[in-house]
């Protein structure tokens, strides 16, 4: 039941584009057949670049994605649980939150340059943005009381650390990579497209546009798209798994 | 105040002396709420000391202070103990639900005590595995809490308060929560366990009948602020049975402490 929901969307969302396509409703210039999309992707997969672009950039929202964490998971527990530090930071953080990091372009090609360290320092800087405030939000929410007991029992501030903290901040510390996840590879996507760089699914689908290989462009959005579903629902899984004594 | 033999030779565990703590005023901008006053308390080793009083004052708030976890604003909490520093202490929290783990198994709850002593890992089974099995908890070992009912997280609780063997079990209305019959089934249940254990205990309750039949002294506290009214022995054994609940004497030791309260409550 819930299985045939989650396919319907998508499947209407198909028939529309094949009908509007097989009427010539859509001119396939801004919007080509599905058929034709499906079979550059399988082209390019088997015989072209696909394959390369897709795990360079794969590679480079990973590994953004993963430091971004480093730096974010830490600085959010600090500003979650000292009451001070976070009356202190928050405007800034709230200041910088609020940039779109792709305007910020000019400046880190000037401090990084042209290759891969630009474009992972962006998914950096936006995404441990995001997994600090909620992490943070989510050391916020450790119940005084659990803390509390485990201190009468004996625990150090170590173990309370280990113990408590980080296993009841985990929900807000997940909802932050979850969101870091998907937005990481949509800015890499987006740099791959802006800053130089002659491989990676955002300069496949530059470069298909700008040559009119249109099939070509849908199909490495296609396949931006289905990676994107993936990592979320790998996620998911992981958090279903781990987090599953949340709110009960 | 105690039965011929004077407290000295009886020895003391702890000793509360003139307790006071108002909350409020100052900085918070609400007017000072005095919820404790001059509250004293000897504690005799291997005692169970039940505390009983209207709700929503003071209670929580004496423990805590025993506990050490919250300083008195006048009066001292002495420890008689070789090192005053290391009581060992249980503290079962009114609210189970913030004080467990969610994220760990029935076991794992009541292993976690020990585990913050580094104890092996055998010593740890062990002694898990003896709790459990006193409380009946062993069918349910590798559940959730959150998968458990209110009774039995409540003896999770009580599990893990006791794993290490504290000289002092604190228990805050561990059972308030429970409708009358699981309550008494537990009161039964933590009964057996304590008469085996012999743990000092102070446990806090606002039902009457769970404070005479568990205690082996009443301590009757007041309305707002909190202080001693009336400190009543139970002349009863070692072992309870749920017939004691109707029997004569439960009965005219529970209407010494009902006057008690009643005149508490008057002030």
């Amino acid at each position: 039941m819930r299985k045939s929901a989650t396919v319907w969307l998508p499947a209407a969302l198909l028939a529309g584009w094949s009908i509007g396509s097989g009427t010539k409703l859509f001119d396939p210039l801004f919007l080509p057949a599905p058929w034709a999309v499906a079979e550059s992707l399988f082209s390019g997969l088997w015989h072209g670049t696909f394959l390369r672009d897709w795990f360079a950039t794969v590679a480079r929202s990973l590994s953004g994605f993963a430091l971004a964490s480093v730096v974010g998971i830490p600085l959010g527990l600090l500003v979650g649980r000292i009451p001070a530090l976070s009356r202190a930071t928050q405007p800034t953080i709230d200041f910088f939150r609020s940039i779109p990091a792709t305007a910020l372009f000019p400046l880190f090609l000037f401090f990084f340059g042209l290759g891969d360290a630009a474009k992972v320092a962006i998914v950096i800087y936006a995404c441990s943005l995001i997994v600090l405030v909620n992490t943070a939000y989510g050391a916020l929410q450790v119940k005084v009381t659990r803390i509390l007991s485990a201190r009468v029992m004996g625990a150090r501030q170590r173990d309370v650390f280990w113990k408590i903290i980080i296993p009841e901040s985990a929900p807000g510390i997940f909802a932050g990579m979850r969101i870091a996840l998907s937005l990481s590879f949509v800015l890499i996507v987006v740099t791959e497209m802006f800053i130089g760089t002659n491989v990676g699914l955002g300069y496949q689908i530059m470069n298909a546009q700008m040559v009119y290989r249109i099939p070509d462009m849908y199909a490495g959005i296609a396949l931006a798209g289905f990676t994107g579903y993936l990592a979320n629902v790998s996620l998911l899984r992981i958090e279903a798994r781990l987090l599953h004594w949340v709110g009960k | 105040m105690e039965d011929g033999s004077g407290p000295d030779e009886r020895g003391c565990l702890l000793e509360a002396k003139g307790i006071s703590k108002s909350f409020g005023g100052n900085s918070t901008g609400s007017p000072v709420v005095e919820v404790v006053s001059g509250f004293s308390l000897r504690l005799e080793p291997g005692k169970l000391v039940t505390m009983f009083g209207p709700n929503g004052c003071g209670k929580t708030t004496i423990l805590n202070i025993l506990a050490g976890i919250l300083e008195p604003d006048s009066g001292e909490v002495i420890v008689q103990s070789r090192d005053p520093d290391s009581l060992p202490i249980g503290y079962v929290f009114q609210n189970h639900a913030d004080s467990l783990l969610p994220w760990r198994t029935v076991q794992d709850n009541i292993a976690f005590p020990l585990e913050i002593r580094r104890l092996p890992l055998a010593d740890q089974d062990a002694r898990v595995h003896r709790r459990m099995d006193q409380f009946r908890l062993t069918e349910h070992a590798g559940k959730y809490v959150y998968e458990l009912s209110g009774g039995l997280k409540q003896l999770v609780a009580i599990a893990r308060a006791t794993v290490y063997d504290p000289k002092l079990l604190i228990l805050d209305e561990p059972f308030s929560a429970l409708d009358y019959s699981l309550s008494r089934m537990l009161w039964i249940r933590f009964r057996e366990f304590w008469a085996n254990q012999n743990v000092t205990t102070i446990f806090v309750s606002h039902n009457i009948d769970e404070a005479v039949f568990l205690g082996d002294r009443v301590i009757v506290l007041s309305a707002c602020p909190a202080k001693v009214v009336a400190d009543i022995g139970v002349p009863f054994g070692h072992e309870r049975s749920l017939a004691l609940l109707s029997s004569t004497e439960f009965f005219s030791t529970r209407n010494r402490v009902l006057q008690a309260f009643e005149e508490g409550r008057r002030g």
